[in-house]
């Protein structure tokens, strides 16, 4: 009984985190803008995630950090309480609050009573977390398997199971289900809907996109969530056109916290960005600029891999200085049946991205919609084209390479494609 | 009257809230953590006594209440595919008692000195749970 009681405060917990502040707008001088829509959760959520990853890079052990994060939760609250009467707070928080709790406490008994961690977890991500748990430096990863990955998943996962008090490592995953929700939740702040229809979207968003499987451990559904989150800036961007400055600081963050999650996220980020500078209406020097900050994102990554003795390898998977030549030897005809099946399988398999599918084909039949949504087509080809690309370089066995890692994938690189069913709904019923 | 009053979008939220309960078996699994304990979740959660059998050491954990890891020795290594599996002990990290081994798919192929040890736990002579002598 006491472990559920433990599960139900921790959920209170991270509930209360994610939808901090809970005001709404005051007195406080502050752009309107970072009001609006969960904008303020979201940069907070984003700069505390980014705090973390900082802290730990400048070798803080993990106690130190939870000891900042306290005082900086403390100030937080001493500033709410002192500021009381000046802040308006919106009149449906509780209702969302409330909404949030249930789904986030349901999937939270379901992890506790699961429990199973996927071989990655077990051999990759896991090991990774202890060191952390355990105070454990950034250099110490190099006694891990796999020490070139990238490690903010496992960084996370410490963080969370040390903060919980309750000694068991599930207690970190919890985390993953918290941005998951709240990632879906803010995603559908792009519509102007009713809070019932808000929330009978979420759970149906939930009902189509939740499995235990996402919750293995692995870090994919890390990567889903901050896909999603950057999905609602990248139309806002480039559809909306809408407050450049602030949306291009939060797809940097977000971008940034892909790099650190996993090695495929530099490649993820690389098409995210040029998916976003072939789409939005700027001049050529503002988007050489945006192209600087996300290769110097990325060499900071390589640059502090190499500093604390970490091997800068993308992936032992494959043998980069030959990639044209195995490329050429790959491209078989049997190689490509391969990956196309597992590819449909997965269209199968996710039932979001079948849903998204056929949107996006009703999207095309709209010359006016598909205009808008023309960014949308280009990362659904580039993120194909890329998978297919990435197992065609391999020097391992192609059955075995694509039948446990291009579920996976897919899943990680689907977030946006939910935009097609946002945005025909968004634009068929003007909501 | 009062059921008109009563919203028919917030019935709908109930009724997709009892899917999401029944899909994710809400009530099975608070049944099973309230009656259990972790490591018997563990137990059935993980391969009990082949692969990584990480089941059966949860079992070894729960039943001789150990703190720290023992010699954690697995003939599935030898292909590469095992894990370490020292993170089932995570709050002592790095400290193993060295007295103690367990043995996950015991074959012939693993080169132990059987005889220097008590055996402690058996499972079907694959799974065994040594001290030293």
């Amino acid at each position: 009984m006491s472990e559920l009681f433990n599960i139900l405060s921790f959920s209170i917990f991270l509930i209360a985190l994610f939808y901090m502040p809970f005001f709404s707008k005051g007195n406080i001088k502050i752009n309107k803008f970072f009001f609006e829509d969960y904008n303020l959760r979201v940069l907070n959520i984003l700069i505390l995630i980014t705090f973390f990853l900082i802290f730990k890079l400048l070798n803080f052990k993990l106690m130190q950090i939870i000891t900042i994060f306290y005082s900086l939760i403390f100030i937080f609250i001493v500033y709410f309480l002192t500021n009381f009467k000046k802040f308006i707070f919106e009149k449906d928080n509780l209702f969302y609050l409330l909404s949030f709790f249930i789904i986030l406490f349901t999937l939270s008994v379901d992890l506790s009573n699961n429990l199973t961690l996927y071989w990655d977890a077990q051999k990759l991500w896991l090991p990774k977390a202890i060191v952390f748990l355990n105070d454990g430096s950034v250099s110490e990863l190099k006694n891990t398997p796999y020490s070139h990955y990238s490690f903010l998943g496992s960084l996370l996962w410490a963080f969370f199971w040390k903060i919980s008090n309750f000694n068991y490592e599930y207690f970190g995953r919890m985390f993953y289900i918290a941005l998951y929700i709240f990632a879906l939740l803010n995603f559908l702040t792009l519509l102007k809907i009713d809070k019932y229809i808000r929330i009978i979207s979420l759970i149906f968003l939930v009902l189509i996109t939740y499995n235990y499987w996402h919750f293995r451990g692995t870090q994919e559904i890390l990567i889903f969530s901050f896909l999603l989150i950057l999905s609602k800036y990248l139309f806002r961007l480039i559809v909306e056109n809408k407050n450049t400055t602030f949306n291009v600081i939060t797809i940097f963050l977000i971008l940034n916290l892909i790099i650190w999650t996993k090695n495929e996220g530099i490649i993820l980020s690389l098409i995210t960005i040029f998916t976003l500078l072939i789409s939005i209406k700027e001049k050529i020097k503002f988007k050489i600029i945006l192209f600087i900050i996300l290769i110097s994102l990325i060499s900071f990554r390589f640059i502090i891999f190499k500093y604390n003795g970490l091997s800068i390898d993308l992936s032992q998977d494959f043998n980069f200085l030959n990639i044209p030549q195995i490329f050429i030897e790959n491209l078989t005809y049997s190689n490509i049946f391969i990956i196309s099946k597992y590819l449909l399988f997965s269209i199968f398999k996710f039932p979001h991205i079948l849903v998204s599918l056929f949107f996006a084909i009703l999207i095309a039949l709209d010359k006016r919609l598909f205009r808008k949504a023309t960014f949308l087509y280009i990362y659904l080809l580039l993120s194909i084209f890329l998978i297919t690309f990435v197992y065609l370089c391999s020097h391992q066995d192609m059955a075995f390479m694509v039948s446990t890692g291009l579920f996976r994938l897919m899943f990680e690189f689907s977030a946006p494609y939910l935009l097609f069913i946002l945005i025909y709904f968004k634009e068929k019923f003007q909501i | 009257m009062i059921i008109k009053k009563i919203n028919i979008l917030f019935f709908l939220i109930l009724i997709l809230f009892f899917i999401l309960f029944k899909n994710t078996d809400l009530f099975r699994n608070t049944y099973n953590i309230i009656n259990k304990s972790h490591d018997i979740r563990q137990q059935t959660a993980n391969d009990f006594c082949s692969l990584f059998g990480s089941g059966y050491i949860f079992y070894i954990k729960e039943k001789f209440k150990l703190k720290k890891s023992p010699i954690i020795i697995n003939s599935f290594n030898e292909l590469g595919r095992s894990v370490n599996q020292y993170w089932i002990f995570p709050n002592n990290y790095k400290m193993v008692d060295k007295n103690k081994v367990i043995i996950i798919n015991f074959s012939e192929k693993i080169q132990f000195e059987l005889n220097k040890y008590k055996t402690l736990d058996n499972f079907n002579n694959k799974c065994l749970f040594l001290e030293k002598k």
